[in-house]
């Protein structure tokens, strides 16, 4: 009895500050602008936020004329990055794991750095590589006699390139995520199949990915997840543009923040939030259905 | 794995790719480092040269003092510093409370913790900053610090690393007459260090590199963090120098290079099991 109250004294004790913290800047937060979406507020305090209902929205889906390519670019983003860097995590890391491999935990370790490197870095490095007067890819195509491409300032190529060093970014999570899988699976599991004239490629594709689907579950959600949120790469590269080819939600988001258009704003986190809950409704069912 | 693999021609062609692969991993940084102690001509050169003529150290002094890059990098060092520190504290004794104490109402307030991991940053980054200009906090270190303090991430993560602490031992140190919290700090935390260190080298990256939130609410130019101040100077070119342009973004690198390759083998473990968990 005295034990009970004295654990439950020290458990709020220890979780007040942390709750605290979370339940001001994480929760009454998210939840204020949900409220916020169905408001007009410009920020100030003399001013207080007006009730619009649904206007917010129905300024968002009718008459903003950026809203849905920003969707439209958010989908392809996330729907191009996610398929890519999972993908080839799971083809690189079975060579990585190999015992024949040279070299695999250097190659592990340099597929992993820019993992760790702030984002704004990777863009802006990019963003010189990138760069058609000169750029080191244009001089790669130069000397390779290719004619020279502008790269990041032509409205086709600049969400490809976005997307191909957001998934350079992301491949190493994915390798490392796909090795510690790759060590759980038992060797005699290869044995039973070599001994049958399996090829290398015949166990990968038959045993070996069957056997890591949770761990391409995990990657598949939580690369979606981030994908739809993504802000810093673009923000980095192209700003968005040109003519708007990069725009995602995040950055219409950050447009309305900054014009102190605080409910449009609001609206739009909201519209990210609920993509991002379907998605999370999507997993548990999937995870119910393959756990029966 | 005991496996023979494929061909040694397949087996030749697999290695060039995944070394090929690797090298762009490190080629564009080892030329940010090149570039930016080159000087202003050599850095348009054509072939490239990988390693600069001249080494213009001057260039880091002028981003320093020139780009107030040094303004920047203290402003990041300190919120980095107490944002790791302290998270990983609150954290870990929150993933304690959770993992090993009983307590009424405990089931309950740590699903609304991990029900908080759903929510998208810029759902809450909107209210936050009104919250945080309320409070008075605009403009201070105090809202680049105050909503890392805690996170669902670092409790949930600690919670499952100390439920593989042996509750014997738990039961024996409360036996022997010590408090709840003397057990955290003599029992559990010199058995959890594998993954206090890698909590904390995960804390140190994304309060080190974080964007959006500072973007959202530094407001002043003596408040920017590093990755703000990079930002700026490539978006609006204030410094017309690549070089020195590349000598602040080596500045912002090093310390997460440095981190990861001292660390490596705890934080890729750490990340493993972020993984193997979910």
């Amino acid at each position: 009895m005295k034990r009970a109250t004295q654990e439950t004294l020290y458990a709020y004790g220890f979780l007040a500050f942390p709750l605290i913290i979370i339940a001001f800047f994480v929760l009454l937060p998210s939840l204020g602008s949900i409220l916020l979406s169905f408001f007009h507020y410009d920020g100030s305090s003399t001013v207080p936020p007006r009730f619009l209902g649904l206007d917010n929205y129905k300024l968002l889906f009718f008459s903003e004329p950026l809203f849905w390519g920003t969707v439209r670019n958010t989908f392809a983003f996330a729907l191009s990055v996610v398929p890519l860097t999972v993908g080839l995590g799971f083809l690189f890391a079975l060579p990585l794991n190999a015992d024949w491999f040279v070299g695999r935990h250097l190659v592990r370790l340099l597929f992993f750095l820019p993992s760790v490197v702030s984002i704004v870095a990777i863009g802006f490095v990019w963003q010189w590589i990138f760069n058609p007067s000169f750029g080191l890819l244009n001089g790669l195509m130069d000397a390779l006699g290719l004619p020279p491409q502008p790269w990041l300032g032509h409205p086709r190529w600049a969400m490809p390139c976005v997307v191909l060093i957001a998934a350079w970014h992301g491949l190493g999570f994915s390798v490392i995520l796909y090795s510690a899988a790759l060590q759980n699976i038992p060797a005699d599991l290869y044995e039973a199949a070599g001994l049958d004239g399996a090829t290398a490629w015949q166990q990968a594709v038959h045993v070996t990915w069957p056997l890591v689907a949770p761990t391409t579950l995990f990657l598949f959600i939580t690369g979606l997840i981030a994908a739809f949120q993504v802000f810093d790469l673009v923000y980095i590269m192209t700003a968005g543009g040109p003519a708007n080819a990069t725009n995602v939600l995040n950055n219409l988001l950050y447009r309305k923040f900054i014009e102190n258009d605080l409910g449009v704003a609001a609206a739009i986190s909201v519209a990210i939030f609920g993509i991002i809950l379907l998605i999370t409704l999507a997993q548990a069912k999937l995870i119910r259905t393959s756990h029966p | 794995m005991k496996r023979t693999g494929p061909d040694p021609l397949t087996k030749a062609i697999i290695h060039l790719l995944c070394y090929g692969l690797a090298l762009t991993m490190l080629v564009p940084f080892l030329w940010m480092l090149s570039a930016s102690l080159k000087t202003n001509q050599e850095v348009f050169l054509w072939p490239p040269t990988l390693i600069p003529r001249s080494w213009e150290f001057k260039n880091y002094a002028l981003a320093w003092e020139v780009a107030h890059i040094g303004r920047y990098f203290m402003n990041s060092l300190i919120v980095t510093a107490v944002v790791t520190t302290f998270s990983l504290f609150f954290n870990t004794l929150a993933g304690y409370c959770f993992a090993k104490l009983r307590f009424p109402g405990k089931n309950r307030v740590f699903l609304g913790v991990i029900a908080t991991m759903m929510l998208p940053q810029q759902v809450a980054i909107i209210f936050a900053y009104l919250f945080i200009v309320r409070l008075g906090y605009a403009g201070t270190y105090q809202c680049l610090i105050l909503p890392g303090l805690a996170g669902a991430f670092g409790i949930f993560y600690m919670r499952q690393s100390i439920q593989a602490v042996p509750d014997d031992l738990i039961d024996a140190a409360r036996v022997d007459g010590l408090t709840p919290f003397e057990i955290f700090l003599w029992v559990v935390l010199p058995l959890i260090r594998p993954a206090l260190s890698a909590l904390g080298i995960l804390t140190f990256l994304g309060s080190w590199n974080s964007f959006f939130w500072p973007l959202i609410v530094v407001d002043s130019a003596e408040l920017k963090t590093l990755p703000l101040a990079v930002a700026d100077l490539s978006a609006a070119q204030v410094v017309q120098s690549w070089p020195i342009l590349m000598a602040a973004a080596t500045l912002i690198i090093t310390p997460s290079l440095l981190v990861f390759l001292i660390f490596q083998r705890q934080f890729i473990r750490g990340i493993a099991m972020t993984g193997l968990k979910g």
